[in-house]
């Protein structure tokens, strides 16, 4: 593996890539070992249903066997094909329902990222500084507005390495390794935020104010995009995150504010 | 086939490795280093370690001295915390959440007599926890009288 895979690729989409994007939040980790799991089950179970069945039509057809075989019941066999069956959903079960379960967990968040879906476009708002911050300023706010940046907005010699279609003007900071708190909602249609390094998928519905736990364990830039048809350009409105230690995130409020 | 070796093929690293001998990455490097819609183009060896070197200037600068009263706003800055939560609204949907806190907030008003000194907390927790324009649909809606929340 290339040191550019290792380090770089970490958070936005490879092309043509197999597996999921690298986790950022225990979420998405518990999602990828659950997912390693289940694969790994139903790879077992589908080689074992087609090797039945290719020795069923291969050795049991009209030219290999010209009577009916004349054993009805078996109580042993049927015990066995019911119990391996119940086995095996109680062992994907239990993971999936710990890890939903974990997913519930109470925490208190440090702060709340209301993240509004617009068309075509997301806005953020983080409120939680507006009473200290007695300021008016138009710029002095935690409101970003964030439009797609197309190839023609940067100049030729910034081109290379540049996301298409993941870039915004405007990158959201978060803090890592505290609780936050997503409340996603939209203003005219339905949207879907996600990331899927953080495992998160959000429905945005007007009128709801929908809610979702995260924990961000690593720094960096994570990319998403709208998943949710709501017009013309559903594929043209991405999400850019800028996720930074919590040291710095709080200087950054302090700069950006006051 | 064990989970261990699955692991390693799901990952990719397995699969790279049987797939792409070493060769075969020099040239698609120097292939991919001519084509402009490539992502890996920006990230040839210098510039990895010239931004490695940045990374490290990053962290290891001095993190610049504050004044009394910007340590005293840091200090503060790390101490809020957004509207805690409310075991009344356990689910997904925090839109009753919102609400609720508004009229807590105007409820907190009408007791005080319109002291906001006193209702900036749960003016706060309010602001916190609703999007900006159901905040300002609502202010709009009390001074024009048709508010269906909390009247004065």
């Amino acid at each position: 593996m290339s040191i550019e895979k290792i380090f770089f690729f970490c958070d936005a989409p490879e092309l043509a890539q197999l597996r999921l994007q690298d986790p950022s939040t225990t979420t998405m980790e518990g999602l990828l070992e659950f997912n390693k799991h289940l694969l790994f089950v139903i790879t077992i179970i589908v080689m074992l249903v087609g090797w039945l069945l290719f020795a069923t039509i291969s050795n049991f057809d009209e030219f290999n066997s010209q009577e009916s075989q004349s054993f009805f019941h078996s109580n042993a066999l049927e015990i066995v094909w019911t119990s391996l069956p119940a086995l095996t959903l109680l062992s994907l079960a239990s993971p999936s329902f710990t890890l939903l379960y974990s997913m519930d967990e109470i925490s208190t968040p440090e702060i709340s990222v209301k993240v509004i879906g617009h068309q075509w476009f997301w806005s953020y708002e983080i409120s939680d500084f507006d009473t200290m911050a007695t300021c008016m300023d138009s710029d002095k706010t935690l409101k970003y507005t964030c439009y797609l940046l197309t190839e023609e907005s940067i100049s030729e010699k910034n081109y290379l390495g540049f996301f298409r279609l993941l870039e915004t003007n405007k990158r959201v900071l978060l803090p890592s390794n505290t609780h936050l708190r997503l409340l996603v909602t939209s203003v005219d249609v339905l949207h879907s935020w996600t990331i899927p390094s953080f495992g998160v998928k959000v429905d945005a519905c007007p009128g709801r104010l929908n809610q979702v736990n995260v924990f961000l364990k690593r720094i960096g830039m994570f990319f998403g995009q709208c998943s949710e048809i709501c017009g013309v350009n559903h594929g043209f409105m991405p999400i850019a995150l800028l996720v930074v230690p919590s040291i710095q995130y709080h200087y950054f409020v302090v700069s950006k504010l006051f | 086939m064990s989970i261990f070796t699955w692991n390693l093929i799901s990952t990719g690293s397995l699969r790279d490795l049987l797939v792409h001998p070493p060769a075969v990455w020099q040239w698609h490097r120097q292939r991919r280093s001519k084509d402009p819609c490539v992502l890996s183009a920006k990230f040839s060896a210098t510039s990895f370690l010239q931004s490695k070197m940045k990374l490290n200037k990053i962290f290891s600068d001095q993190i610049p001295a504050l004044s009394e009263k910007e340590e005293d706003l840091l200090h503060q800055v790390k101490n809020i915390r957004t509207t805690p939560r409310d075991n009344r609204f356990p689910s997904q949907n925090q839109a009753l959440h919102c609400w609720n806190r508004y009229n807590e907030w105007l409820v907190c008003l009408k007791q005080t007599g319109d002291d906001d000194e006193k209702c900036q907390a749960y003016r706060q927790y309010s602001l916190s926890i609703c999007p900006g324009n159901w905040i300002e649909n609502w202010d709009e809606a009390r001074e024009e009288n048709r508010f269906m929340g909390v009247k004065k």
